[in-house]
C-alpha cells in the first residue's frame, strides 16, 4: 500500500484494481417496470400488449443486461418492438408467434440516464375459462436483480344459443330427425358445456352424428332415454347433432314433443331448453 | 510520475493480473441437483427440481442448464440467492419440454445462487424411470449431475354397462370411468354382440368408437386404446336382434 500511496493514492490504486476485476465491481442496477394495455382481455379476443420499460438511473454504465419476461400460461406471443433512445443497444427474442415462452432482451452496454421500453404483443388462448395471470419482468444486470409484476384478468365472453327443430311429420313405422344447433357467438370458447335431451315415448333412437363440439362427445343412455353430450370446449362458430329415430309402428296419431337443455360451466347460454316436436300422422 | 513508481505499480498489477487469471483458471464450479419429490405420478402435481451452484473462485463465463426429463412439462424457474441477481434463465413455453439455461456470467468467489425449475410429468406416459440433467460450466471447468426419478402411473378403470330392448331393437351403452391422475394405457374392451345379431350403429365419446370394431366371426366389438385420459368415456351400440328372437312393434 505504500508504494501505491506513493505514487497513485488509494482512489487510483482502487481505479486500477477496478480494470482488473471491474466485472466483478458494484455495477448500476436497472429498474424495470411493467404495464398492459388491457387488464381484462378476452379469451380469444383481439391482442394486446405488455410493455417493459427498463432504465438506468444510476451514475455508471450497465453492463450485461438481461431482461426475461415468461408469458404466462394460456398467453402466446405475436410480435415485439423495442423503443426509446437507447433502443439499438438493446436485442430481443420471443418465442414462435402463437406460442408461448419467454422475451429475452440482452444489452452489453446500458449508460447512465438510459432507459428503454420493450413492447410485447400478445393474444390469449380463446379456450380458457378465465381467471387471474401474473406475468414477472426481471431484470439483471451487474450482479443486482429486480423485478416488476402485472396481474390481468381473463374474460371469457361466449355466448351459446340452442335451436331445435324436427322434422315436421312422419308415419307410424317411420323414420324422423332432429337438428340440435348450437352458435357459440363469442370470441371465447364455452367451457364444460352439457347438453341433454330425453326421448319421448312415441319414439326410439336410432342414431346420432354431431358436427364441431357435438362429434365424439354424446352418447345414448338407454335406462333413461336421454341423449347427453359433454363437451369440454365449445369453440366460436356453429355445431350441430343430427338425432334420427323411428316412429312406433303402433303409434297412434299424435305429437312428438322433444325438450332440450344445454348448461355450460363458463359462458353464457340463451334458447335453454329449446323445444320441437314432430307430427305422427298415419 | 516517476520511473521507478510506473515500473513498481506494473509489477504490482502484474501480480494481480496473474493472481485473478491463476483463481479464474482453476475455478471449481459445483453443481448440485434434488427435487421436491422423487416419485412423482405422471399427470399428478407439480414439483420443483433444485440446482444449487457454487464455485470456489473467480470464474467467468458461467453457464448452468437443465435438461427436463422426457415428459416432464415445464411451469416455472425462479433463482435465489445471495448472487441470484448474476443469474438470468431462459426456459421452454409453459407445458413444454425442454431446457432451463441459466447464464451467469463472471461470478465472484463462493457465489450462491440457486436456481428452482417447477415441473409436471405428463399424464399420457408410462410408469418409469426419468433422468434429469443438471450441468454448470465456469471457466471451462464443468460440473455436471443427475437425478433419477420413478414416475408412477396411477390410473385406473371402472366399467359399467346399461342395456334395454325395444322390439327387435337392442340398445347397450357401456361406461367407461378413468380415474387417477394418469392416462389409462393399453385398454382392452370387448363387447359381446347376441348370436345372430346384427350391429346397426355405433357412437362412442371422445373419440372412443375410433378404438372400436366391430370382429365379425365372433361377433364382439372390441376397443383397443393405446392411452386414455382420465375422465367418462361411453360407447353407444344399436343392434338389431335376430327375427325369431323377437317381433317388431316397441312391444
Amino acid at each position: 500500500m505504500s508504494i501505491v500511496r506513493k505514487c497513485f493514492g488509494f482512489g487510483r490504486m482502487l481505479a486500477a484494481a477496478s480494470l482488473l476485476v471491474g466485472p466483478m465491481a458494484a455495477q448500476a442496477a436497472v429498474t424495470v417496470a411493467l404495464a398492459a394495455s388491457n387488464l381484462t382481455p378476452v379469451a380469444g379476443g383481439g391482442a394486446f400488449g405488455y410493455t417493459v420499460t427498463l432504465a438506468n438511473p444510476d451514475a455508471g454504465t450497465a453492463t450485461n443486461v438481461v431482461m426475461t419476461l415468461p408469458l404466462p400460461p394460456g398467453i402466446w406471443f405475436a410480435n415485439l418492438g423495442v423503443g426509446g433512445a437507447q433502443a439499438g443497444a438493446f436485442s430481443c427474442v420471443g418465442p414462435g408467434v402463437g406460442e408461448n415462452g419467454s422475451v429475452v432482451c440482452r444489452s452489453a452496454s446500458f449508460v447512465a440516464g438510459g432507459a428503454v421500453t420493450v413492447d410485447v404483443v400478445v393474444t390469449v388462448d380463446a379456450d380458457l375459462a378465465g381467471g387471474i395471470r401474473t406475468a414477472t419482468a426481471r431484470v439483471v444486470a451487474g450482479g443486482n436483480q429486480n423485478a416488476a409484476s402485472r396481474q390481468i384478468t381473463l374474460q371469457n365472453d361466449a355466448n351459446s344459443a340452442l335451436a331445435l327443430a324436427a322434422s315436421d311429420a312422419a308415419q307410424p313405422g317411420g323414420t324422423a330427425s332432429l337438428l340440435a344447433t348450437i352458435v357459440n357467438n363469442g370470441s371465447a370458447s364455452a367451457i364444460n358445456s352439457n347438453f341433454s335431451m330425453a326421448l319421448p315415448a312415441e319414439v326410439r333412437f336410432t342414431s346420432i352424428y354431431g358436427t364441431g363440439a357435438f362429434a365424439d362427445a354424446c352418447s345414448y343412455s338407454p335406462d333413461t332415454r336421454v341423449i347427453f353430450c359433454s363437451m369440454s370446449r365449445v369453440p366460436t362458430g356453429l355445431h350441430q347433432l343430427t338425432l334420427t329415430v323411428d316412429v312406433s309402428p303402433a303409434q297412434p296419431q299424435g305429437t312428438a314433443q322433444f325438450s332440450a337443455t344445454l348448461t355450460s360451466g363458463a359462458g353464457a347460454v340463451s334458447g335453454s331448453p329449446a323445444a320441437a316436436s314432430i307430427a305422427i300422422e298415419p | 510520475m516517476t520511473p521507478r513508481c510506473k515500473r513498481r505499480i506494473a509489477e504490482k498489477l502484474l501480480a494481480l493480473t496473474m493472481f485473478a487469471t491463476s483463481l479464474d483458471a482453476f475455478a471449481a464450479v459445483t453443481v448440485g441437483l434434488s427435487t421436491s419429490n422423487l416419485a412423482p405420478v405422471a399427470g399428478g402435481a407439480a414439483f420443483s427440481y433444485t440446482m444449487s451452484l457454487g464455485n470456489d473462485a473467480l470464474a467467468g463465463a458461467s453457464v448452468a442448464t437443465l435438461v427436463l426429463p422426457t415428459n416432464a412439462r415445464f411451469i416455472g424457474v425462479s433463482v435465489a440467492g445471495a448472487d441470484a441477481g448474476r443469474w438470468s434463465c431462459e426456459a421452454p413455453g409453459a407445458g413444454d419440454n425442454g431446457m432451463v439455461a441459466c447464464e451467469g456470467g463472471i461470478l465472484p468467489a463462493n457465489s450462491a445462487a440457486t436456481v428452482t425449475v417447477v415441473a409436471q410429468f405428463d399424464g399420457n406416459m408410462s410408469a418409469g424411470v426419468r433422468l434429469a440433467t443438471a450441468r454448470f460450466t465456469a471457466s471451462g471447468q464443468l460440473s455436471e449431475t443427475q437425478l433419477q426419478q420413478n414416475v408412477a402411473n396411477n390410473a385406473s378403470v371402472l366399467t359399467s354397462t346399461e342395456e334395454a330392448r325395444e322390439g327387435r331393437r337392442l340398445y347397450r351403452t357401456a361406461h367407461l370411468q378413468v380415474i387417477g391422475q394418469s392416462s389409462l394405457i393399453s385398454l382392452l374392451h370387448s363387447e359381446p354382440l347376441p348370436p345372430g345379431a346384427a350391429l346397426r350403429f355405433m357412437a362412442g365419446t371422445s373419440g372412443f368408437d375410433e378404438h372400436c370394431r366391430l370382429d365379425p366371426d365372433a361377433n364382439t366389438v372390441d376397443c383397443v386404446a393405446r392411452r386414455l385420459a382420465p375422465g367418462a368415456y361411453a360407447l353407444t351400440l344399436v343392434v338389431d336382434m335376430p327375427d325369431a328372437m323377437f317381433s317388431d312393434g316397441f312391444e
